[in-house]
C-alpha cells in the first residue's frame, strides 16, 4: 500500500480519538499526602559556671557544688497526644549529701520567651533521690533556648536545724552532688 | 492487491464521510477543529510523607518540606479564554495548631501562556488558586518539567498548645483542579464536533 493510505487511516482513527479526549477526564489531579507528629519531649539545662551534661533526649544532668551560685534555667519541647501531659522530675542521682544539709530547690514560672501550654512550676522542693515534679502539666509547647528563656532553676545550700558545724567548712571537702532532670508522659 | 487497495480506499472514504456528513464533496474540504483542551498531572506521582521532629530542646518543632513535585500541563484555549489552577484539601483535615504551605515556582519549560504561578495556605474550606492566567500553552513531560511544587508543614505558632501528637499517620488528600478562570463549566464547542 501507498504512504498516503496510512495518512488517511492515521486521520480517521485520529479523529476517532479526538471525540474521546473531550469528556476531559484529566483535569483533576490528587495527591495523597501522610503527615505524622509523634509524642515528643526534650530539655536541657542553661547557666553560668557549672559543669552540664550534653543535650539529652528527654534529661539533662548537672553537678552542684556548694560555689554552685547564680540561676539556672531549664529549657524544654513538648508535644502531646490528645488528653496528656508531660511532667518533669528531678532527682539526686549521685554524691553524697551529708544528712545536716539540705539543698533546696525554687522552680520560676516560665518567662514566657515560647509559646503554647507550658507547665506549672511547684512550690520550693528538697533535692533527694526520689524524682519529684517540679514542672507539671505540660502540653504541646516550647520555651526557647538558652539562659532567661524556660523556668528559672534557683538552688539554696541549707542546715538542718541542729547541725553543729557551718557550711563553710563543708567547701573544702569539695562537695559534689549529681542532679538529674528528665521528661516524661503521665502525672 | 490492487482489489485490496481498493477496499480500503472505500473504507476510508466510508469513513471519513460519517464524521464529515455535512461536507460534498467530501475529499475535496478539509475541517481543521482543534479542540479546547486543558489537562494536568503530577511527577511522581507518588503519597509525599511527613515526619514532624523537634531538632533541639526549647525550640518549636521543625518545619516539614516536601521533595519537589511538578505540576505538568497542556492547555488549548479559546481566543480571551484563560484557565487556573486550584487546589484544596478535599480528604481528611490537617493536623491543628499547623499549616501547610503550597508554593508554586513559574515554569520554565515548555512554551506558551504559562500564567502566574502564587504561594498558597491550603485549607479543606475553599479552593485556593495556584496557577492562573493560563492560555494555550504545554509544560513538557520530563521529570523535572513543569511548574516546581513545594509543600511546607509548619507549626501554627500562636495556636502551638492545640497541636496533637497524632495516632500513627494522619492522611490527607490535596486535589489540583484546572478550570475555567470564569466559571466552572468546560468550554462547549458550539459546531458539537
Amino acid at each position: 500500500m501507498s504512504r498516503t493510505y496510512y495518512i488517511l487511516i492515521f486521520c480517521i482513527l485520529f479523529s476517532v480519538r479526538v471525540g474521546y479526549v473531550s469528556a476531559q477526564d484529566d483535569n483533576i489531579v490528587k495527591i495523597p499526602i501522610q503527615m505524622t507528629i509523634p509524642p515528643m519531649a526534650s530539655l536541657s539545662l542553661a547557666g553560668s559556671d557549672n559543669p552540664l551534661s550534653p543535650n539529652q533526649v528527654s534529661g539533662a544532668s548537672q553537678i552542684l557544688r556548694l560555689s554552685s551560685k547564680g540561676q539556672f534555667w531549664i529549657n524544654y519541647s513538648s508535644v502531646v497526644e490528645n488528653n496528656t501531659v508531660n511532667t518533669i522530675c528531678v532527682s539526686i542521682v549521685s554524691g553524697d549529701v551529708p544528712a545536716e544539709i539540705a539543698i533546696k530547690l525554687k522552680i520560676g514560672p516560665d518567662v514566657g520567651a515560647g509559646m503554647g501550654k507550658v507547665g506549672k512550676p511547684s512550690a520550693p522542693i528538697y533535692l533527694s533521690i526520689q524524682p519529684q515534679a517540679i514542672i507539671t502539666e505540660i502540653g504541646s509547647c516550647f520555651t526557647g533556648i538558652g539562659p532567661n528563656k524556660g523556668h528559672s532553676l534557683t538552688y539554696t545550700w541549707e542546715l538542718q536545724p541542729g547541725a553543729d558545724f557551718d557550711l563553710k567548712s563543708l567547701e573544702s571537702q569539695n562537695l559534689e552532688v549529681g542532679v538529674m532532670y528528665t521528661i516524661s508522659s503521665g502525672e | 492487491m490492487k482489489t485490496h487497495k481498493k477496499f480500503i480506499l472505500a473504507l476510508c472514504v466510508s469513513l471519513l464521510s460519517m464524521s464529515l456528513a455535512a461536507q460534498i464533496p467530501v475529499s475535496d474540504i478539509f475541517d481543521v477543529v482543534i479542540k479546547s483542551i486543558f489537562i494536568i498531572r503530577t511527577l511522581p506521582a507518588t503519597t509525599i510523607t511527613m515526619n514532624m521532629t523537634v531538632p533541639q530542646a526549647g525550640k518549636p518543632v521543625a518545619d516539614v518540606v516536601s521533595a519537589p513535585s511538578y505540576l505538568q500541563l497542556t492547555s488549548i484555549a479559546p481566543l480571551n479564554e484563560t484557565r487556573k489552577v486550584s487546589t484544596i484539601i478535599s480528604t481528611g483535615t490537617k493536623p491543628r495548631g499547623t499549616t501547610l504551605t503550597l508554593a508554586v515556582s513559574p515554569c520554565t519549560t515548555g512554551a506558551g501562556t504559562l500564567g502566574n504561578t502564587y504561594t498558597v495556605v491550603l485549607t479543606t474550606a475553599s479552593s485556593q488558586t495556584i496557577i492562573d492566567g493560563i492560555g494555550s500553552c504545554y509544560t513538557g513531560t520530563a521529570t523535572a518539567d513543569g511548574y516546581k511544587m513545594i509543600y511546607t508543614w509548619a507549626a501554627d505558632i500562636p495556636n502551638y498548645s492545640l497541636i496533637n501528637a497524632t495516632s500513627g499517620s494522619n492522611p490527607i488528600t490535596i486535589t489540583h483542579t484546572i478550570s475555567l478562570a470564569s466559571g466552572d463549566s468546560p468550554w462547549i464547542d458550539p459546531e458539537g464536533w
